[in-house]
């Protein structure tokens, strides 16, 4: 079909103006959006270090299971702690990016944004920390609830701490003090034997109980981190 | 979405809804009751899809259709006035020609060259392979052609 006759074809099917698109478009609402939606999205918004950590980490908790069957989950109880770190940094960068004023102007609370961003870190660390401890109690023969207690411990250890010191002004004043939260419990996990800790003889049944207490803690701290994020601003 | 795409769907099925119902008024009710039920639907995902609105849209247009007698096209001018220009007695000779064609044909013109539609949205909204649409396109550019009177297209 040539083109001036399709211009004619497009001129015969032209229609009135519609009168009332105007009026009827500003009375569309925005759609609704659950949260698992919004996890989604936010996920997006996220840093890829904070995925490289989780990648790393897995990768890591792979290679040291082959490698040190006997060690690796010290050593992953050694690393986790920094992709904790990282995913309590997050939580601050509406503030740091200055984006907190133009986030609390969409669709969304801002306590919805953060808590969906701290949502997609929990979830991606929560996977890594399980498949690590599959592939680390494979690795070793110990059970695998002991082995995911073990290295999620100092994880869940360094997010309470850190979102704790978060939500003091030394913390809101200083960004990195989460990595120095992070470091201290990874010394702690690496070296705790040389100081007396035994840790690595510790019992399953401590370990759960020590996993249950931080991740009750840290749920918490979560909370409260939630509760202030509107008044930072 | 941004607001030009809502725009530009809205824009797209009204003339559809226009084509169909013959009736300004009506296509902009039938267009509004399309992007509510749409909405509602809870298939609204990432976008507006337009093959989902173009089936609302159809069933909606079939309902008023049977409740009323179809007329002329409310609202518009037959054409130009005493000095006509070339063009725009040639435009008048296409209108005429469009009408004497099936309203089938008249139709996937429309969508197909007006509206923009893609081959794969046609053959969504037809329910056929897109070779069809192929087909049924190449058949109702012929019957414009006999309706205009053999020029060639």
């Amino acid at each position: 079909m040539n083109r001036a006759l399709r211009a004619q074809i497009r001129g015969a099917f032209s229609f009135p103006e519609p009168k009332r698109k105007r009026a009827f478009m500003q009375r569309l609402r925005p759609r609704g959006i659950g949260m698992a939606a919004l996890v989604w999205t936010q996920a997006a918004y996220i840093r890829r270090g904070v995925w490289c950590a989780c990648g790393v980490a897995l990768l890591l908790a792979l290679l040291s299971a082959r490698r040190f069957p006997g060690d690796a989950a010290r050593l992953m109880g050694a690393l986790l702690p920094f992709a904790a770190g990282i995913a309590v940094l997050e939580t601050r960068r509406s503030r740091e990016c200055r984006m907190a004023e133009l986030e609390r102007a969409t669709r969304f609370s801002l306590r919805s944004v953060v808590f969906a961003r701290m949502a997609a870190i929990g979830i991606a660390d929560l996977a890594v920390i399980l498949l690590s401890a599959a592939a680390l109690s494979l690795g070793s023969g110990r059970p695998a609830l002991r082995t995911a207690a073990q290295i999620g411990a100092p994880y869940l250890a360094t997010a309470w701490a850190g979102l704790y010191i978060e939500r003091t002004p030394l913390g809101r004043n200083h960004s990195y003090l989460s990595m120095a939260v992070a470091a201290a419990v990874s010394a702690l996990a690496l070296g705790g034997e040389a100081i007396g800790l035994p840790l690595s003889a510790l019992p399953s049944g401590a370990w759960g109980a020590a996993a249950g207490a931080l991740a009750v803690l840290t749920a918490r701290e979560v909370c409260m981190t939630l509760n202030m994020t509107e008044e930072w601003v | 979405m941004g607001s030009t795409d809502l725009e530009q769907v809205y824009d797209r099925i009204y003339r559809y809804a226009c084509l169909r119902l013959r009736d300004a008024h009506l296509a902009e009710d039938v267009t509004q009751e399309t992007f509510l039920r749409y909405l509602n639907s809870g298939k609204a995902g990432g976008g507006y899809e337009i093959r989902y609105m173009y089936a609302i849209a159809r069933n909606l247009c079939a309902d008023v259709s049977r409740r009323r007698r179809r007329g002329p096209l409310q609202g518009v001018s037959d054409g130009a006035g005493e000095d006509a220009t070339d063009a725009a007695l040639e435009g008048i000779a296409v209108r005429a020609a469009l009408e004497g064609m099936a309203d089938a044909d008249r139709e996937l013109l429309l969508l197909r060259y007006v509206n923009g539609e893609s081959v794969g949205t046609l053959a969504a909204l037809y329910g056929c392979s897109r070779f069809a649409i192929y087909r049924r396109l190449r058949r109702a550019r012929e019957a414009f052609r006999r309706s205009w009177g053999g020029e060639d297209v």
